[in-house]
């Protein structure tokens, strides 16, 4: 067997909240990072909401002697805000744009505009296949009555889907990214289980940074406390999570973030923190673990909630849309009167008649939009649920399989006892 | 070397044309492909513009003991129209929607609602892995003035993306569909360079096995000299030159054809073994057109039916073939496809500004209503008129923000795409320098180079 050196490689993923003309200090924050990056000697950093590329480009000519090699993932009206930064080349990327991503007329939340996604790039790093990927899910505006959990459920769904299709062939498997999930959401059990991923905050031998790994912190002077006062002051919800292989063991031997404040800065890179792991990768000789299928059902569940939500809306939007037309049909029916009984007075004044004819024709328009938007809607969560329920068979037949074998090893070994007995 | 007899894998492929309500006589042409499938007992059958999930279920009823697994793929607005029929267990499934297909304005072409895609399903065949791919691109309907030229090398692209990338685990991997592209077109030579796919049409030794047997009795007869001539002559018949749109079709549109009198190969079924399994294409044949004993062809397509042998393999090349040839043939294919793709970009971002303008155009035109309704001036215009101007004007910009919002995000989709393209030509760059140095290396359509690594076992 040959070996070699164990190798190390470190990682740095953060939010960089580069909203341009809506998030504070953007500019001189960018500046921050990449100031940030240039000291912290990483292999890789993962970066997500870069939404304007000219501060990808910035970024790109700051940190082009230490990370030549990067990678913009664009998708969608202003997004994706994904960006990657490598010491080592990529040899391939490939996105995947989640089907779901929030509604158009919520202006306010503006995920929908932001195209989000899942990017990959493919490293080589002496013959080490290394697939990393970024990404950053919908955001949760109220974790009470969170409206956009189907969503998020279908993208951690596919997430976990692109991540496991993509990899057979990797040595080592690293995802970064924002999940707006907490630890033992839905999605994140559902990711972890099924992609067989491991939390870095788990499993890191060394850990320096906020309490609990938080990286949504009240300390943070561009949070806003109020939301966090529920969960002791931070939540974590960005994750660095890895995976070796058959032939290669990847360990966390530290992860890190940053605790708001920047010691001789003005204010921090962000509203969130940073996250910096280092991993280890050694040759192995064992074979790839076994992923846990739990969480399928509960997964389905709040796919078939936002389903019945969606059908719901649909039909609210053809309802109120045909009642549009209704009334644009009875309304020139009543102004075409004095055409049929001569003499007759004009019943509508022209001002009403062309205001509720433009009211009409609106409401035709814009709930024929929505009909088309929520059709979308519709067939990507049943997508979701189809390949879920295939999923739960599958494991239903490993299942029945493992207890048949199991059974038929007892009663095998159970007779052979009993004639050694004989 | 394997000394095992081969299995073997029966694949068929048609478009279905069901756009219920359009397209003719659906009903009962679903019933004649239920008939079809159930008598010829394919092991997958992948069907394409399976619009309505009604002819969906219809045909899962029907095929529920041949083929009793099944998936049936759901995209876009009324799609993505992807059905497959298996009678091995589909262990998993997958979906990827192309991000450009088509204009939501052009009604009358449809594609966009269609939300086209590429679904994956993993089937368990005898205990080897296959990953199917069932795919449609966007439609062409004007081969001189191609307008949706550019999504479809994006949809290509796309392709050959989520197939390399998808299939490393697999022993066999198939992919039947409608490309919409004719074989030597751009799409199609990127598809194939880049994953290492192979056409079935022309890998395959016999296409349309039953004409055969009565060509060999001929030929038997027939002056020794000429027999070698007439039975390769005979062995490929079928539509002339595997043609998947004929003018024999009566549910064809001549002017669809046009330049091409008799029909184009537009359907594919396209294979790839692996280290594990060798997969030859024993037979290809297609329809006809019309069908014996019925009254009408099966749809406006023919469809395909491919026999493959998979033999399981000891060897770990699957070709010897001139890797640096291939290297250069893939950068020379991707550098083309670059071209295009900044060529779509140009035209999109052209589109883009004309819907700024619009919605410039419609502001402006908005004051002028807006000043005559509050300056006491001595227009004549009627309220209504000035009423009727501001909704006009009202309906443009929300057109032009509608159609702006639609050609950024179709910019972001072509700049990816070519980022991606400049990727691998790099790449393969680097690969042809090291080929050229180190004189070969196995190439087998992955995505990576594979250096020998210090971490992996010799064995």
């Amino acid at each position: 067997m040959t070996t070699s050196a164990p190798i190390r490689f470190r990682v740095l993923s953060l939010n960089c909240w580069g909203i341009r003309y809506l998030s504070k200090n953007c500019k001189e924050r960018f500046v921050l990072i990449g100031d940030l990056l240039n000291q912290e000697q990483l292999d890789i950093a993962l970066l997500q909401e870069v939404w304007c590329e000219k501060d990808f480009l910035f970024l790109k000519k700051k940190l082009s002697s230490i990370y030549p090699y990067s990678h913009y993932f664009k998708s969608g009206f202003i997004g994706s805000g994904l960006a990657v930064f490598s010491r080592h080349q990529f040899h391939d990327a490939f996105l995947y744009r989640y089907s779901l991503n929030g509604y158009p007329y919520m202006a306010q939340h503006g995920d929908w505009f932001g195209g989000k996604a899942v990017g990959k790039v493919l490293l080589n790093i002496n013959g080490l296949k290394i697939h990393v990927f970024v990404t950053h899910l919908h955001a949760e505006y109220c974790r009470e009555k969170d409206s956009y959990l189907p969503h998020r459920v279908v993208q951690a769904w596919e997430l976990q889907q692109f991540i496991r299709h993509t990899s057979a062939a990797a040595d080592v498997v690293i995802l970064g990214g924002d999940l707006n999930m907490h630890p033992d959401d839905l999605g994140t059990r559902l990711l972890r289980n099924y992609t067989g991923l491991q939390d870095s905050f788990s499993e890191a031998a060394n850990f320096d940074g906020c309490e609990e790994g938080h990286t949504h912190i009240s300390e943070n002077p561009f949070t806003n406390t109020d939301n966090l006062v529920p969960f002791g002051g931070g939540i974590r919800i960005d994750y660095i999570l890895f995976k070796g292989s058959g032939e290669v063991d990847v360990s966390c031997e530290s992860l890190s973030t940053t605790k708001g404040p920047v010691p001789g800065h003005p204010f921090p890179y962000s509203d969130h923190e940073a996250l910096t792991a280092e991993f280890l990768f050694t040759p192995t000789t064992k074979g790839n673990r076994c992923s846990e299928r739990q969480s399928v059902n509960e997964a389905r569940t709040e796919v078939k909630v936002g389903l019945h939500c969606a059908e719901r809306m649909r039909h609210t939007a053809a309802r109120t849309g045909i009642m549009g037309l209704v009334l644009l049909v009875l309304e020139l029916a009543i102004a075409a009167v004095p055409l049929f009984a001569l003499g007759a007075e004009q019943p509508f004044p022209k001002a009403s008649f062309y205001l509720l004819g433009a009211l009409c024709f609106a409401i035709l328009l814009s709930t024929l939009l929505l009909y088309i938007f929520y059709s979308m809607e519709v067939k990507a969560l049943q997508g979701t649920e189809d390949q879920m329920r295939l999923a739960l068979s599958k494991s239903l037949v490993t299942y029945s399989i493992l207890t048949v074998t199991a059974v038929h090893l007892v009663d095998i070994r159970t007779s052979s006892v009993f004639e050694n007995e004989i | 070397m394997a000394t095992e007899r081969p299995s073997r894998l029966r694949v068929f492929s048609l478009n279905c044309w069901g756009i219920r309500f359009f397209s003719q006589l659906c009903t009962q042409r679903y019933e004649m492909i239920g008939e079809l499938l159930c008598q010829e007992q394919h092991d997958i059958a992948l069907l394409q513009e399976v619009w309505s999930e009604r002819d969906f279920l219809f045909l899962k009823r029907k095929l529920s003991s041949s083929h009793p697994y099944t998936h049936y793929f759901k995209s876009g607005v009324i799609g993505s129209g992807l059905a497959v029929f298996s009678r091995h267990r589909i262990q998993d499934a997958l979906l990827y929607q192309y991000s450009l297909n088509g204009y939501p304005y052009m009604l009358r072409h449809g594609d966009w609602f269609g939300g086209k895609a590429v679904g994956l399903v993993i089937v368990d065949v005898s205990g080897l892995k296959a990953h199917v791919y069932v795919t449609h691109l966007h439609a062409e309907y004007s081969r001189a003035q191609d307008e949706y030229l550019s999504h479809r090398t994006v949809q290509s692209w796309e392709l050959l993306q989520f197939v390399r990338h998808t299939s490393c685990g697999a022993d066999l991997v198939v992919l039947g569909g409608d490309l919409n592209m004719h074989p030597q077109d751009l799409g199609n030579r990127l598809l194939r360079s880049h994953t290492g796919l192979r056409d079935c049409y022309t890998e395959t030794d016999t296409f349309d096995v039953s004409t055969l047997p009565v060509t060999c009795l001929f030929s038997l007869f027939a002056c020794p000299v000429f027999i070698g001539i007439i039975t390769v002559c005979c062995s490929r018949q079928g539509c002339e030159d595997g043609h998947t749109l004929i003018a024999d079709n009566h549910f064809t549109k001549k002017q669809d054809l046009v330049p091409f009198e008799k029909g184009i190969r537009i359907d594919y079924i396209l294979m790839k073994g692996s280290q594990r399994v060798t997969m030859k294409c024993e037979s290809l044949s297609t329809t006809k057109g019309p069908v014996a004993d019925k009254p009408f062809p099966y749809s406006d397509h023919e469809a395909l039916t491919a026999e493959f042998a998979l033999l399981h393999s000891e060897d770990s090349r699957q070709r010897g073939s001139s890797d640096t040839l291939a290297v250069s043939e893939q950068m020379e294919v991707v550098a083309e496809a670059r071209a295009l793709v900044k060529e779509g970009l140009c035209q999109t971002e052209a589109l883009r500004d004309k819907a700024m303008h619009l919605m410039f155009g419609a502001l402006l035109l908005l004051l002028l209503p807006l000043a005559m309704a509050f300056l006491p001036c001595s227009c004549s215009c009627s309220f209504s008129t000035l009423g009727l101007l501001g909704a006009v004007c009202m309906v443009l910009l929300l057109s032009g923000a509608l159609l702006y919002l639609l050609f950024t995000t179709h910019i972001k989709v072509l700049k990816e795409t070519e980022d991606q393209m400049m990727l691998t030509s790099n790449d393969l760059q680097t690969k042809l320098t090291g080929c050229q140095l180190s004189g070969s290396s196995s190439l087998d359509g992955s995505p990576e180079i594979q250096p020998l690594s210090p971490f992996k076992r010799e064995e």
